[in-house]
């Protein structure tokens, strides 16, 4: 009967469609609605050296790996957010509660992501926040609001310790001249980041995710950094598309005492030189690290290199001359293409290179791009980079 | 039958340094035929001109630049152990080289502390700065006037010797406290200057550099018998009417210019000066002078042209800083040397 009455059939055939839908859809639903943090919440792309987990609601582990070239392990820290309950304790890990109210940085890298976070009103001291370029460092440093607290092998620990900031972000190279471990053994919370070892210039700027988790701003993190990948892929399709194939070649920094200290082909340089679309002539060696090379290697190499970018201190070509005057037989100096990464040096030293170029790989990408491919960004106006006259 | 040794020592001895030196020229991290070697070198064609620049620019005045250097340091050095009668001493034990590097790291960190102005950034390049060599000889010869005046006064030599080792570590301390308060970028300007190269001086610079160490080298090759004089005593070479004072002197300043010119366009080059003198004594078996200055010079350009050649690491990319060259070659013969004194007993010095 009931089979031969459509509308109950109909209506079976409704309760059945419900059931399905619920079961699903809506049980997963209800699954990524609690898991969502999981699953959706936090991501790390580009970024070799630190994880994202969250272990429970409101309680986040990240570990930073690989701090320093040949580190045997890393850092832990275990972040929970004021509201959550219960602590997860893990061997090892440092627990932090976020957000932190203020904070000591020791490297001028992290200054533009601190910035772009908005989160400088949390800062109370800075390695020479005189040399900074980021204008909120500036102006809280003017303001009295930001400690010169010393630099590298300099740190003032006891400057540190009389501010006692929540937490402090520092780097760390394996050495002795280390900062933390005296830092950590004064009780103070040291939060060691190893941004400077990322080898893909997008995975220098996703370390705002892991500042932006101190300060419970990681949604603004991932739209900031999300910007910054979309202009980077931007520029390397465009430059596939428009260059043709066609890749000048490049050596990159400068001699000293008969050794040239050229970048590794996994290095950070490589990297972006590579996607900027040149051919940089050491890219085959297999370190991100520098290797010291002899001089007359270099220049057999690059005597007819087309481009010559990451000059060091050099500002002019006279200053190429005055360093040394063999090196003014290469074409890229002859034909006056060299590149140097100092146009925002200001009065103290600091090169803007180094803070906002961190979180704008793109910028740096742009100018390069413009470099090696002018007809690719007609009338671009170089940000970082200066041509030595 | 003496003589005879002697010539064959010599032979021996310039055969060795010819051979380092064209060695020196026909290796490097870059592959030169040796074809194309003799030819940039006799002026006819080389294959690419790249090639022909590695040649003549790159490794010829660095061969050349160790040459001239290898002798005057071996000659400071014997000049000094003679002159000190102390067969540890040494440009980099008595000072001067600290002299010399506190010079340099007063011109190079000094910019970075404004001392000469912040224009000074684009300069670190060491080549082509008068400057540089400038300070680096007169912080050379300030200290070495320093430690003349000790000797004429506290007349032991001993003495002199320990203040020069202490007063060595006072100026390193100076040296640190610029560093200290340096930029990086400075401190690894400087850095790269203490670890020593023969590579970065130019034709140029090699126009002053070469003809004034080898005329002194040359000079004090002459001075066998005043110096066989001194090794005897102040005393004895007065009533040699010999005035122990100018023989001092002109050691002094001898070395001064040799150890401040060669620190100045090479940077701090150690052991060179204190081992080689041992080595030569040991095998020439005299501690004559006369023959001894000029075997020790032949010596001093052998190693410094061995070491450049260890620290190029024919085959590799990578080179070695000179230094650590220098003191792997240098040190083993110091210690051999200490061993075999003090198995004789307290024999004569040198």
């Amino acid at each position: 009967m009931e089979a031969e009455d459509p509308l109950a059939k109909k209506r079976l055939e409704g309760v059945h469609v419900m059931r399905v839908v619920r079961e699903v859809f809506l049980l997963p639903l209800i699954g990524i609605f609690f898991l969502c943090p999981l699953a959706l919440g936090y991501s790390v792309e580009f970024s070799k050296n630190f994880t994202i987990d969250e272990i429970a609601p409101g309680i986040v582990k990240v570990v930073v790996s690989n701090p320093w070239r040949g580190a045997d392990g890393g850092f832990c820290y275990i972040l929970r957010d004021k509201g959550a309950k219960g602590v997860v304790l893990e061997k090892g890990c440092e627990v932090v509660d976020v957000p932190i109210r203020s904070m000591v940085v020791l490297s001028s890298t992290y200054y533009a992501l601190i910035d772009a976070l908005g989160a400088t009103d949390l800062l109370i001291g800075a390695s020479r926040p005189q040399r900074a370029n980021t204008p909120s460092v500036r102006k809280g440093y003017l303001a009295g609001k930001i400690k010169d607290v010393g630099d590298g092998v300099d740190v003032g620990v006891e400057t540190i310790y009389a501010l006692k900031p929540d937490v402090i972000f520092t780097y760390a190279t394996g050495g002795v001249r280390d900062a933390h471990p005296k830092l950590k053994e004064a009780g103070l919370r040291v939060v060691v980041c190893a941004e400077y070892m990322e080898e893909h210039p997008l995975g220098r700027a996703e370390w705002i995710k892991f500042f932006a988790l101190f300060f419970d701003r990681y949604d603004r993190a991932q739209s900031l950094f999300d910007e910054v990948v979309k202009s980077y892929n931007r520029l390397t399709q465009l430059v596939d598309t428009a260059s043709k194939g066609l890749r000048p070649t490049v050596i990159t920094n400068t001699p000293f005492a008969g050794r040239w200290f050229v970048p590794g082909g996994k290095s950070f340089i490589a990297k972006i030189l590579e996607d900027a679309g040149a051919d940089f002539l050491f890219k085959g060696t297999n370190t991100s690290g520098s290797i010291p090379m002899d001089i007359e290697l270099v220049y057999e190499k690059g005597l007819n290199a087309d481009y010559w970018v990451n000059t060091g201190t050099w500002t002019s070509l006279e200053d190429i001359e005055r360093s040394d005057p063999r090196l003014m037989r290469l074409k890229a100096v002859r034909e006056k293409r060299v590149y140097n990464n100092n146009r925002r040096v200001n009065n103290e030293g600091g090169n803007d290179y180094w803070e906002s170029g961190v979180l704008r790989p793109d910028r740096i990408l742009e100018d390069l791009v413009s470099i090696f491919h002018p007809h690719i960004l007609k009338g671009h106006t170089l940000f970082y980079y200066k041509r030595l006259e | 039958m003496k003589t005879k040794h002697l010539t064959l020592t010599f032979f021996v001895l310039i055969a060795l340094t010819v051979a380092l030196f064209t060695v020196d020229l026909a290796t490097g991290s870059v592959y030169v035929p040796i074809g194309d070697v003799v030819n940039a070198l006799l002026g006819e064609k080389v294959s690419s001109k790249g090639l022909k620049d590695i040649v003549l620019i790159f490794r010829l005045p660095k061969a050349l630049t160790a040459l001239a250097g290898g002798a005057a340091l071996s000659t400071s050095g014997l000049m000094l152990q003679t002159l000190f009668r102390n067969p540890l001493a040494g440009p980099s034990i008595l000072g001067i080289t600290s002299g010399a590097s506190l010079g340099v790291a007063l011109v190079i960190l000094g910019a970075g502390c404004g001392l000469s102005g912040a224009g000074f950034l684009g300069d670190l390049g060491l080549g082509g700065n008068l400057l540089l060599i400038a300070s680096s000889a007169l912080g050379a010869a300030v200290v070495m006037f320093m430690v003349l005046i000790l000797a004429s006064r506290v007349r032991n030599i001993m003495t002199v010797l320990i203040v020069g080792i202490l007063g060595s570590f006072a100026i390193s301390s100076v040296v640190s406290v610029l560093v200290h308060f340096s930029r990086p970028e400075m401190v690894q300007a400087y850095l790269a200057w203490t670890f020593g190269s023969f590579a970065s001086v130019t034709w140029d610079q090699l126009k002053v550099f070469f003809p004034l160490t080898v005329t002194l080298v040359a000079t004090s090759t002459l001075m066998g018998k005043p110096l066989n004089v001194l090794l005897l005593g102040e005393d004895y070479s007065r009533s040699m009417g010999l005035d122990p004072w100018k023989i001092q002197m002109l050691v002094l300043g001898i070395t001064a210019i040799l150890v401040g010119c060669v620190t100045a366009f090479c940077g701090p080059i150690g052991f060179i000066g204190i081992a080689v003198p041992h080595l030569a004594r040991a095998l020439l078996g005299t501690s004559d002078h006369r023959i001894l200055l000029a075997a020790n010079a032949l010596l001093g350009s052998s190693t410094a042209l061995l070491a450049d050649l260890v620290a190029q690491l024919p085959g590799y990319r990578a080179i070695l800083p000179m230094n650590a060259v220098t003191a792997l070659l240098g040190s083993p013969v110091i210690i051999w040397f200490i061993l075999k004194r003090s198995r004789k007993g307290s024999g004569p010095f040198v």
